[in-house]
């Protein structure tokens, strides 16, 4: 009986010790990990709008879109995060929409664990810099062994089919979505 | 007493190695040098992890039932590795992004869990932190090998700058968990070359030294 307090009360002061630091740690890293993602998500919206200053979130249908300004009062697009199944995990993507929603200004992929080498090159620019100006008003296309003819068709990364199907297949539906809950405001 | 600490230190960097002797820690070995940051920064967190709780374990060992000792070890290692991994995220946010699940995983590190079972319990906390810090050491130093032959030859250079060739084509395996297996494999094989010279020397040399003693 008493070997058995002495285990229960050891530990309890072990736990007790461990649960009081871990706190005092969460309440030092808590507001910096929010600020890093935050400046992660401004980063990658000024990334795709070079020219937008501020911005302004607006909740629609339950999601966040971020309506960007530049010198002037009319919004210069609109930014808005997709989310979906890549080849390994979900791939987190920031896209951009001119203000006619009729063209993409282009993406920024937020988070992505695909294939260093192959599926892990979307993140690069000779990539990414293809949705660029992408016509929106029609499902995007990939294609495959030859230049894209139509301005709604992007180059597949050679050896990463599957993670540039699954790209395109985020941003047609969060485009389409998206577009829908704006043209209704 | 200087020699002993000395002697508890440099085992973990090379006699004992816990990569390429006691092929411990296999998974973040693997799975994260895919070049030499992400070897230094994994290295840097397993060794803070490492001695804080070599130490901590040392401290309390006379106070653990033997019972619930796993426990309490573990106890204390998730405690240290859940402060490694919000530090790295406050003040390392791309790090901790590219490192990812692996850092909560180093609470079942087998080497933490392993020298704190093997040798802190039983030493007193000035001898857990030297084994503790040398064994650390020994990890950081073996991911950073790892993480540096792998960077070189999967993208010709080692941080941004250049150095092999432009002819030289590069080969993604090397990045890709192969390309992992293939580096440990020869870096082990090296190991145990080395390992074999030294022991073989060693043995001539006692040899020489027998037939000397004889004909004198």
């Amino acid at each position: 009986m008493k070997k058995t307090l002495h285990m229960v009360a050891v530990l309890m002061v072990l736990g007790f010790i461990s649960g009081f630091s871990l706190v005092r740690m969460e309440e030092y890293a808590a507001p910096r990990i929010e600020a890093h993602r935050r400046e992660a998500v401004e980063a990658s919206i000024y990334a795709i709008f070079p020219k937008g200053k501020s911005y302004k979130v607006l909740e629609l249908g339950g999601r966040e879109i971020f309506e960007v300004f530049g010198s002037s009062r009319s919004p210069i697009g609109y930014a808005f995060t997709g989310k979906g199944k890549g080849y390994q995990d979900d791939i987190v993507v920031m896209i951009g929409l001119y203000p006619a929603l009729t063209r993409l200004a282009g993406i920024e992929i937020l988070r992505s664990v695909e294939t260093p080498g192959l599926g892990g090159e979307i993140v690069k620019p000779f990539f990414k810099n293809q949705f660029q100006n992408l016509s929106a008003s029609e499902p995007i296309r990939y294609i495959v062994g030859r230049a894209p003819a139509s301005d709604s068709e992007i180059q597949a990364i050679t050896g990463a089919t599957v993670t540039s199907r699954s790209l395109v297949r985020i941003l047609n539906g969060e485009i389409e979505a998206v577009a829908k809950l704006l043209r209704q405001k | 007493m200087i020699k002993q600490l000395y002697q508890d230190w440099i085992k973990g960097i090379w006699r004992n190695n816990p990569v390429f002797v006691q092929l411990l820690g296999m998974c973040p070995t693997l799975a994260v040098t895919t070049s030499l940051i992400n070897g230094i920064a994994m290295g840097c967190a397993t060794c803070f992890v490492l001695v804080a709780s070599s130490l901590m374990v040392s401290v309390i060992r006379r106070l653990i039932p033997g019972e619930v000792r796993i426990a309490g070890f573990t106890i204390i290692i998730a405690t240290f590795v859940t402060v490694a991994e919000l530090f790295l995220a406050a003040n390392f946010p791309l790090l901790s992004k590219t490192l990812g699940p692996y850092v909560p995983l180093i609470i079942v590190n087998c080497i933490i869990l392993g020298r704190a079972e093997a040798f802190a319990s039983k030493h007193s906390p000035i001898r857990a932190l030297a084994d503790s810090f040398g064994m650390g050491v020994g990890f950081t130093l073996s991911l950073v090998l790892l993480g540096s032959i792998r960077e070189l030859f999967a993208t010709g250079g080692i941080i941004g700058t250049r150095i092999l060739p432009a002819s030289f084509e590069n080969w993604v395996v090397m990045i890709m968990p192969a390309g992992a297996f293939l580096t440990l494999g020869f870096l082990i094989g090296l190991f145990n070359m080395i390992e074999s010279k030294l022991k073989s020397h060693k043995v001539t040399m006692s040899q020489g030294h027998m037939t000397q003693v004889k004909n004198s």
